[in-house]
């Protein structure tokens, strides 16, 4: 089973996730920009991290032969902070135009206030002049308004549905995500946002058309192996192998293609097999001489 | 053909004529100041490939006399290179700055353009405005990056203090790099440097670990205590590969050491390597 896992923020993994990642069958990470449990109180905080996700993450990846990808953006709860959200956003065009920038995230809302709302819509027309999809966060608390006016601004602002992936959702805003034909994400968590069983009885609803899951992993408890877990539940009730790759490799690949920086035939290539170099790189301490 | 022109024929044999004709548009703009080099220089690999280069043997000339080898260099370098070179038509005196800035907001495809770059900007031979950005490729544990930091970069040798030098050349060493793919190796190797690379060999032989042959040459200039005894032993070794370095090394020691001579003479009696044979015998009588 190939596993493109969506949304990963490896940034607060250790290194044995990527190895248990890969033996579980990931192929493919795509880490988009978040927060970093602490605040950031400079621009330039932001731009070590954005560089670290264009670099070190993805060199770090491909160690176990998993392709790293990420998302740019100012996240929704920095979004509140004057001293950081206009100047990360005058930063960011240089970054969208980078290889492996597959679309522009996590943006949406938080706690939905003005200046979420302002800086989300700036982003939408930042990933529209980059030709970028957006990878859209909704609020953890009073998460039904939140999935309805995170849709609300897509409609506003005119950006196409096709090219939005709303994440987080949970049974209650599964309905309203699909009537607009955006796509519509679901982070399986332990404990909280959304499990294997409750994800395959809205998948036995709903079809896996525009349905993409993923693990989140991230500084709280999570857990990185989730889409695998996921997939052997689905198979447990009696999807096929087909089903399956659909939901957990072709979906998440048929989003972000919509960069036009994603080529399928790139994935078939290991980033780096043991002792082997991707781009040429392989760690420099000296164990290769 | 000045170096624009040659990346560009080097260029369009490897991209597409659609790429080809972006990198173009690209580069007029840059050099007449209509579109930020900030979101082309990231974009270039996408239009133009990310490949190798493929020219073995091709070199490029750089403004202060250097021949650089290009056989390391990718398309998207040699784009790259490309645009630095229209934005340093437009700002002569800025280049190295915007270099460095580059390399600053880069991934690591674009800090190695912006890398390779450096020797061909105006005012590379004074200007030393993107030395940090060779710095930090020093300290880079990612290959390819360090690698198009220091080797083949006349910009890096000319203009990083001898301490930085001393520890980047170390580090082609310990890593495996070929250290004549350091320029100028022979001119700023020095006593120090030479004692770094010795116990870089005496380190690996203790750990059992492979000694980078190329090292035993440049060591031979400013030879420790029992140099020549150990080189003796490398004469014997397996691998020709240290063979012949240590060959090249003792015929640099015999003229100080002349107790090496009749070893010399016996191992190119039984040396079955036709190129290492010679350089023995022509030790043997010099």
């Amino acid at each position: 089973m190939r596993i493109f896992e969506p949304h990963a923020h490896m940034f607060s993994r250790i290194t044995d996730d990527y190895e248990r990642m890969a033996l579980g069958g990931v192929e493919a990470i795509l880490e988009p920009a978040f927060w970093l449990g602490q605040p950031r109180t400079h621009v330039g905080t932001f731009l070590d991290y954005f560089d670290t996700l264009v670099g070190w993450e993805r060199y770090r990846a491909a160690q176990y032969g998993i392709h790293h990808f990420c998302a740019i953006g100012l996240n929704p709860k920095e979004a509140n902070d004057d001293r950081v959200n206009a100047g990360v956003l005058a930063e960011m065009p240089r970054y969208l135009e980078k290889d492996g920038v597959l679309a522009v995230g996590e943006i949406g809302f938080d706690d939905m206030t003005a200046r979420e709302e302002t800086f989300f819509a700036a982003q939408l027309e930042l990933a529209r002049t980059h030709g970028l999809p957006a990878l859209i966060h909704t609020p953890h608390r009073d998460k039904k308004a939140g999935v309805a006016r995170t849709l609300a601004v897509l409609k506003d602002v005119g950006f196409p549905y096709e090219r939005a992936l709303v994440d987080h959702n949970n049974e209650e805003t599964v309905a309203m995500c699909r009537d607009t034909g955006c796509w519509v994400g679901f982070s399986i968590y332990p404990n909280t946002k959304m499990d294997e069983g409750r994800m395959v009885t809205i998948l036995e609803r709903w079809g896996t058309d525009k349905m993409i899951i993923n693990s989140a992993c991230d500084w709280g408890k999570s857990d990185p192996l989730k889409v695998a877990r996921t997939a052997a539940e689905m198979r447990r009730r009696g999807y096929d192998d087909e089903g399956v790759a659909k939901l957990v490799w072709h979906n998440p690949i048929a989003f972000f293609a919509q960069s036009d920086r994603l080529l399928a035939h790139d994935l078939d290539q290991r980033p780096v097999v043991d002792g082997e170099l991707w781009q040429g790189n392989s760690i420099l301490r000296g164990q290769g001489a | 053909m000045d170096a624009d022109a040659r990346l560009a024929a080097l260029i369009a044999a490897r991209a597409t004529a659609a790429g080809v004709a972006w990198l173009d548009r690209a580069v007029d703009a840059v050099a007449t100041g209509a579109a930020a080099i900030a979101t082309l220089f990231p974009a270039a690999a996408r239009h133009v490939g990310r490949g190798g280069l493929d020219a073995p043997g091709a070199t490029l000339r750089a403004p202060t006399g250097e021949e650089v080898p290009l056989a390391a260099w990718r398309v998207d370098d040699a784009a790259r290179v490309r645009l630095l070179l229209a934005a340093g038509r437009r700002d002569p005196a800025g280049a190295l700055a915007l270099a460095d800035d580059l390399y600053r907001h880069g991934d690591a495809r674009e800090r190695t353009g912006a890398l390779r770059a450096l020797s061909f900007l105006p005012c590379a031979a004074t200007d030393a405005a993107a030395l940090p950005a060779v710095q930090d490729a020093m300290r880079a544990s990612q290959g390819e990056l360090f690698e198009a930091g220091i080797c083949e970069n006349p910009y890096a040798s000319r203009h990083l203090p001898q301490h930085d030098w001393h520890k980047a050349a170390l580090k082609v060493a310990f890593v495996g790099l070929a250290l004549e793919r350091v320029v100028g190796l022979a001119a700023r190797a020095d006593a120090a440097f030479a004692q770094s690379l010795v116990d870089l060999a005496c380190e690996r032989e203790a750990a059992t670990r492979p000694v980078p042959p190329a090292m035993w040459p440049i060591a031979a200039r400013f030879p420790p205590p029992g140099l020549a005894a150990k080189l003796l032993g490398y004469l014997e070794h397996p691998s020709p590969d240290h063979r012949a370095a240590a060959a090249a090394a003792l015929a640099a020691l015999v003229a100080t050491d002349p107790r090496v001579r009749p070893f010399l003479a016996d191992r190119a009696a039984r040396e079955p390597v036709p190129a290492i044979r010679q350089t023995l015998s022509r030790a043997v009588e010099a």
